[in-house]
């Protein structure tokens, strides 16, 4: 029921030893699963985590209504480094579009709105979490499920005090991420219950209509 | 969580709106379309925690009321300051109509009331008769009055105008804005009702039928003029049994003198809407009703039965009231996609 999305190993290798996954293949995007949940690692950028998504959601049966969640890091003009947070809008730089992921459950961290940069950023103002795939993989994962089941967790990695101008280890954002891995998968659980639930109804409908054609 | 329209977020309207709610994450949007109705969304799941959305209306203000509705012989017009509704029936046409189960508030009041003088006075001119708006078409028009201050604005505006009535419409008992009004003559509060049970078992989050029956108690004790809607008629094995307990209840509380109008109507819906709700509840006992779904007609309960439901109700509610001021098709709810749509950007 679930999909992670991330960008860096880094990122992916706390969730893949929370959620006992194991690799599934290894290109074109290394893609990892269990019985539960499925993870692919984009790399860097909006374009590449569109692809991904999609390439995700095919590998992983193609079936509609799933839970999906992007979990990365970003800067933010006010927050400390290690903060988790999630998305409530999203805006994407280039193209002046948003979107706006649905809660429906409660959020384990704080929500902020997040704004999708091709360039690092490190004026941070307005005070919004900046990064560089939530516009790419939202609208994407929305065509194969829907609003109230995609959402974006971001950690905050750099903020005026810790620009990006230090290059991060792989095992700072490890780090990072670790940090956050208990809210992480109490979301990523509580969004995977609703996507069953969405998917009982369906099934229920779809049988009802099927035996009882009206 | 409040979205709000950028362009509207210093609105006065928005602000007092915004400040009931002090602890809400406040979300500016550039349209509301941005948000609501988009594609991609499950009415069902959004329903369990939806957001209030402040926007702003730019045109298409008030609607000529769908053909059958309203008071024969009169014109009649409908007007949604709000789309959706806090109440949750499962038999709402609104669950059909939208995808999103977001609360959007319009909170150009003002520009609404210049669209409903505007109308007013051209069927002042045009046809010299009352013209009627009825407000709670896409809403109830009462059960966010603490917050939106709806009624306590349009009742003043309709009270300058004997040639025209507002019907509000409602299961709420936010009433407080109107006791602390005088009464206009010219605008009539009516109140749906189903059986208790009903009530208890469809029409989830609404005060119950005593509750209602008490707010009524209190208007008419102020001189409001009220009306009883029936509507729509929902169907139980023993419909005779409980529609006759509910006029037993509510006539032996509501004077006939207070009555400006009743009416009834059986449920009836577009089938695509009755198609979309009945998927998004399929595990709901509501949809197991004997419905038949339309064969290009609308949907509702299987036409031998609605027949006896409406033929039942109609000569049990004339033993309660006299026959002129039984309407029936006060209640015609949309046979076609309602008029007033959400408009996004």
């Amino acid at each position: 029921m679930l999909r992670f999305v991330v960008a860096l190993p880094a990122e992916a290798r706390p969730l893949v030893d929370r959620f006992g996954l194991e690799v599934a293949s290894e290109s074109p995007f290394p893609v990892y699963r269990s019985k539960e949940a499925w993870l692919i690692v984009s790399g860097h950028g909006k374009a590449a985590s569109a692809a991904a998504t999609a390439y995700l959601h095919l590998a992983s049966g193609g079936a509609p209504g799933r839970a999906w969640l992007n979990v990365g890091l970003g800067g933010h003009g006010q927050r400390t480094l290690g903060e988790g947070v999630v998305a409530h809008k999203i805006s994407d730089a280039a193209s002046g579009a948003s979107w706006y992921p649905q809660l429906v459950i409660d959020s384990p961290a704080p929500t902020v709105p997040v704004f999708t940069v091709e360039r690092v950023e490190e004026e941070y103002s307005p005070p919004w979490i900046y990064e560089s795939e939530a516009s790419g993989f939202f609208p994407t994962a929305c065509r194969f499920s829907v609003a109230e089941l995609v959402h974006c967790y971001k950690v905050v990695s750099d903020n005026p005090d810790a620009t990006l101008s230090r290059r991060m280890s792989g095992a700072a954002i490890e780090e990072l991420i670790a940090r956050n891995l208990e809210d992480v998968e109490a979301f990523a659980r509580g969004l995977a219950e609703l996507a069953r639930e969405a998917e009982a109804i369906a099934a229920l409908a779809e049988r009802l209509w099927r035996d009882h054609p009206r | 969580m409040i979205y709000v329209e950028e362009e509207i977020l210093n609105h006065p309207r928005a602000v007092q709106i915004q400040s009931r709610f002090p602890d809400a994450e406040v979300v500016p949007c550039s349209r509301y379309g941005e948000i609501f109705n988009r594609r991609a969304q499950h009415f069902r799941l959004q329903k369990r925690r939806p957001s209030l959305i402040l926007a702003q209306k730019h045109r298409n203000f008030v609607h000529e009321a769908p053909e059958g509705f309203g008071i024969e012989g009169t014109r009649s017009f409908v007007f949604s300051h709000m789309h959706n509704c806090i109440y949750d029936c499962r038999y709402c046409f609104l669950q059909g109509l939208h995808r999103s189960a977001h609360y959007v508030v319009f909170v150009n009041y003002e520009d609404f009331q210049w669209a409903l003088e505007e109308k007013i006075r051209a069927n002042e001119r045009e046809a010299g008769e009352t013209a009627w708006f009825y407000s709670g078409y896409e809403c109830d028009s009462l059960a966010l009055e603490p917050v939106t201050r709806f009624a306590a604005s349009f009742v003043p505006f309709f009270a300058r105008f004997p040639q025209a009535c507002l019907e509000l419409r409602t299961k709420s008992t936010q009433i407080k804005s109107l006791l602390d009004m005088e009464a206009p003559s010219n605008v009539v509060v009516a109140f749906s009702f189903t059986p208790e049970e009903i009530q208890a078992s469809v029409e989830h989050l609404t005060p119950s039928v005593d509750r209602r029956i008490r707010a009524m108690e209190r208007l008419q004790e102020r001189g409001w003029r009220l009306g009883l809607r029936f509507d729509p008629l929902v169907y139980h094995e023993d419909f005779r049994g409980q529609y006759r307990r509910l006029y037993g209840q509510v006539f032996s509380a509501v004077h006939l003198e207070s009555l400006h109008s009743v009416s009834l109507g059986p449920f009836r819906l577009p089938p695509d809407f009755f198609r979309t709700m009945a998927r998004l509840y399929p595990d709901d006992p509501f949809f197991a009703d004997p419905f038949d779904e339309g064969n290009g007609g609308p949907a509702g309960y299987r036409r031998d039965l609605e027949e006896e439901m409406v033929g039942f109700c109609r000569e049990e509610l004339l033993r309660h009231i006299p026959r002129e001021i039984f309407f029936p098709g006060l209640s015609t709810l949309p046979a076609a996609a309602a008029p007033v749509g959400a408009e996004t950007s």
